[in-house]
């Protein structure tokens, strides 16, 4: 479905000291700079799988993303999607992929919802049939019936959202890119659109490659995440095993019935936070079962919780062995 | 193919004419500014033929008839190609050209005429009712071979603008920040506003080579039957050549392309 073999892309930007002086400067002699902000980077998806792509600010997450959106030719490697080399931006390609980004209008902005929808419809040439199908699908899902006559200029973010969730899947793509598509939602906005996207996927089958810095996208959604750190392919795999891999503790939380002296917690684990009678300890995780029976066994235990730690936690321990 | 690029452009020309009939105070200066600048220029002309019956070979009357045809044109330029070029900017800068460029679509279609600004239509209005106006007065008829070649030599100007503002839009792409590039295509249209022949070489000789003289200097010659017809397949090859190098251009500055960042 989504092949990337050594994938490159350099860019050659102009660099300037800052100054006055240096400005002039540049405007007889320019100095230019290659960055590489993608280096042999590989990768397969097959058909179906929602993948999570991670990693910082200028990572190589969204220049990836173009490349197999066709937006970006690469310096060095091969790109196959569908069969088809991105960049070529044959309609038949084009046809079967579809690109969300958070922030940004891919709507026309001055037509009422429904008008632009149409838009999308003559531009993917579909026939009318699957076009009321697929539109009373998404605005079901979406709950888009309100929204239809108004302007999408005029629409909060929220709701724009959906309506370019709805734009974007009118033509039912096998391949959904999506980068940052929780972007500056509130709370409830990110839930709406992590659940209809799950659902879409369960529904439809599509293949999905999403960035996000919100780790609820990526943990609500993908069991496979890519970790990607300047340019460099740092992590492929499922997600449970990158946390276990990173992760050496697991988070025992412990509630007291009263509050017990620090000294109490030596050989259990490292307490990480304390609050009166509720304990958190950091525990090596091939010791937390038989930790929680001792905590059990010797201690006024009203609840006890393990879990993993934030994955926010865990992506930054991958940065930083990196 | 044909039918699905006409059917996505008449949906967003539709909302555009929309959009700008909600506005009725612009449209009223519009038609106020499109008359007055039009009065302007026919009085700025008449001054040179109060002492002249005629400049370099060109009567009054066959002076308006260009002028007509600068404001033909140039209303053609404010109605369809300058707000796409207006747009461009953004649509690089904010990185909506990543979402034109990955629809099964001509992203130089969409780009180039998506958008329509109908509230200067009164300009090429007023410029055909001036052009017939100045034929009158010249005293020449117009027979149906005159009209013709009026009518290719038109098309091909048409097509000139066109070309130049793909042409503007792929240095879009290229430079990013280039809003004011819309000045260079007013600029092009503004030199055709009298005939070439007005101007002393080698202004004059510039000007057809780089070619103002196609915009209305030849369409309004081909109306007046003064026009050389050898010029007429000239002015095709140029229209052609013209949209071919900014087709050109456009792809590859697409090769170039970088989006914004995230």
């Amino acid at each position: 479905m989504i092949e990337v073999r050594d994938l490159a892309k350099h860019y050659r930007v102009h660099r300037r000291q800052p100054g006055l002086a240096a400005s002039l400067r540049s405007l007889v002699r320019r100095e230019h700079v290659t960055v590489r902000a993608v280096e042999r980077v590989s990768f397969t998806i097959s058909a179906g799988e929602v993948v999570g792509f991670l990693g910082p600010n200028g990572a190589g997450k969204t220049t990836t993303l173009k490349c197999l959106t066709g937006l970006l030719h690469p310096t060095a490697g091969a790109v196959r999607v569908l069969g088809h080399t991105p960049h070529r931006r044959e309609s038949a390609f084009l046809r079967r992929i579809s690109l969300v980004m958070g922030q940004r209008n891919g709507l026309f902005w001055d037509l009422p919802a429904a008008d632009a929808f149409e838009v999308n419809r003559a531009v993917y040439g579909i026939a009318e049939g699957p076009y009321r199908a697929a539109l009373d699908e998404l605005v079901d899902l979406l709950g888009l019936a309100e929204l239809l006559g108004r302007q999408v200029r005029v629409l909060s973010l929220g709701e724009r959202m959906r309506c370019e969730l709805a734009g974007a899947l009118l033509h039912r793509p096998d391949v959904l890119f999506l980068d940052e598509p929780t972007l500056g939602l509130d709370v409830n906005g990110q839930a709406a659109v992590r659940a209809f996207l799950r659902d879409y996927n369960d529904r439809h089958g599509a293949t999905v490659l999403l960035t996000s810095h919100y780790m609820g996208d990526v943990t609500a959604l993908a069991r496979r995440v890519l970790v990607v750190d300047r340019g460099t392919l740092r992590f492929d795999g499922d997600l449970a095993a990158l946390v276990e891999a990173h992760s050496p503790h697991r988070l025992v939380r412990v509630t007291l019935r009263a509050p017990v002296p620090a000294a109490t917690w030596a050989g259990l684990g490292e307490p990480v936070t304390v609050d009166g009678a509720v304990v958190t300890l950091a525990v090596p995780r091939a010791e937390t079962a038989a930790v929680a029976g001792r905590l059990l066994a010797t201690l006024p235990v009203e609840d006890v919780a393990i879990e993993d730690p934030p994955i926010e936690e865990i992506i930054r321990a991958v940065f930083a062995h990196a | 193919m044909i039918r699905r690029q006409l059917r996505v452009l008449r949906i967003c020309w539709r909302a555009a004419v929309a959009a700008d009939l909600e506005y009725r105070l612009q449209f009223l200066s519009a038609a106020a500014l499109s008359a007055f600048w039009m009065v302007w220029a026919v009085a700025g002309a008449s001054v040179y033929f109060r002492f002249a019956g005629s400049v370099a070979g060109w009567t009054h009357g066959e002076v308006l008839v260009v002028i007509g045809l600068f404001f033909t044109l140039n209303g053609l330029r404010q109605t369809l190609l300058q707000p796409n070029l207006e747009l461009m900017s953004d649509h690089v800068r904010r990185g909506t050209l990543d979402f034109l460029l990955t629809k099964p679509f001509d992203a130089q279609l969409l780009v180039s005429l998506g958008r329509v600004r109908v509230t200067n239509l009164l300009d090429p209005a007023l410029g055909l009712v001036l052009t017939t106006v100045g034929v009158g007065l010249a005293g020449r008829g117009v027979s149906p071979g005159r009209l013709a070649a009026f009518l290719l030599l038109l098309a091909c100007a048409a097509v000139l603008l066109y070309a130049l503002t793909v042409l503007l839009m792929a240095a879009t792409v290229v430079l990013v920040a280039a809003e004011d590039l819309d000045r260079v295509s007013f600029a092009f249209v503004e030199l055709s506003r009298f005939p070439v022949d007005l101007y002393r070489d080698p202004a004059r000789t510039l000007l057809t080579v780089v070619p103002v003289a196609f915009l209305t200097t030849y369409p309004g010659a081909a109306l007046l039957g003064r026009l050389d017809p050898r010029l007429l397949p000239v002015a095709v090859l140029v229209a052609a050549g013209a949209v071919a190098l900014a087709t050109a251009a456009w792809r590859r500055a697409l090769r170039t392309y970088a989006g914004v960042g995230g």
